[in-house]
């Protein structure tokens, strides 16, 4: 029953899975269905991080490769993207384990995008994060050629 | 401890969570942020549809209000929002009942914004929504002044 209203309802279905839960009624609950919810709660947490991340590589990419358009918009958006990078994995440390791979992945969005907008050659843009993330993090780091 | 966790980590907490009731130990599931977790997803459900409602809204008062300004943009976006309206409703039906609550509330929104693109007083715009959902949903009805 209550699997099916997931497939058919999700409004209800939502409503109706949490009143079974805080009336303790586990075994009529769709745990399933769940388990499954919460679980893609983390995911989504994650792929914000490879989100936030590309964002800000993608801002320092174009910091390194075009010095003559530095400035005030440029520098707020890096700076911004630090603090809340800094936000996201201070509400969610234990994502700091997946970081090496967050990196990697979005660096290569970054990388993409980067060629993409900017018109410069591929082989500008270097094909592996040549940052670590303490230093894309850091406040006095601004990436020269 | 695992409420604990909810706060300070949350995606070692989903993570945690789905793994406990995949495994069937409800009694160390952390229950009620559970339930606070997929009644806030229903929630979203139920934004999302005013939210879309606000839009189609907004155009469908311009396209009446600003006749010298229609055009294919605008159109589409009405074409676009109705059909995602009526996809909405289909994957959660339930949220019908909330229909009436939901198209004031997002006609409000509509007017504020209305008022704000077109310059004119938000007094030009009838004060209650002028037209019944059957009506803005039907893909042969653009409003005339």
């Amino acid at each position: 029953m209550s699997t099916a209203l997931y497939e058919q309802d999700f409004y209800a279905w939502a409503n109706e899975q949490a009143g079974l839960l805080r009336a303790g009624k586990l075994s009529e609950a769709d745990i399933a269905h769940i388990a499954e919810e919460i679980e893609s709660m983390g995911k989504t947490e994650k792929r914000e991080l490879v989100s936030r991340l590309a964002v800000l590589m993608l801002h320092l990419l174009k910091w390194q490769v075009q010095p003559e358009r530095r400035g005030a918009s440029l520098e707020a958006t890096i700076a911004v993207q630090r603090d809340d990078l800094a936000d996201h994995l201070n509400d969610n440390p234990s994502l700091k384990a997946q970081l090496p791979q967050a990196v990697a992945s979005a660096y290569r969005k970054a990388g993409l995008t980067a060629y993409g907008e900017t018109n410069l050659p591929k082989d500008v843009f270097p094909i592996t994060c040549p940052w670590s993330f303490l230093q894309m993090m850091d406040e006095g780091f601004w990436p020269e050629a | 401890m695992s409420t604990a966790l909810y706060d300070r980590d949350f995606y070692a907490w989903a993570n945690e969570q789905a793994g406990l009731l995949r495994a069937g130990k409800f009694s160390e599931a952390d229950v009620q942020n559970i339930a606070e977790e997929i009644e806030s997803m229903g929630k979203t459900e139920k934004r999302e549809l005013v939210s879309r409602l606000a839009v189609l809204l907004l155009h469908l008062l311009k396209w009446q209000y600003q006749p010298g300004h229609r055009g294919a943009s605008w159109q589409a976006t009405i074409r676009i929002q109705r059909r995602d309206l009526r996809r909405h409703l289909v994957d959660n039906p339930s949220l019908k009942a909330k229909l009436q609550e939901a198209i004031a509330d997002a006609y409000g929104n509509a007017v504020i914004e209305a008022g704000g693109e077109t310059g004119f007083a938000e007094s030009v715009f009838p004060a209650l929504c002028p037209w019944p959902f059957e009506q803005m949903m039907a893909e042969d009805f653009w409003p005339e002044a």
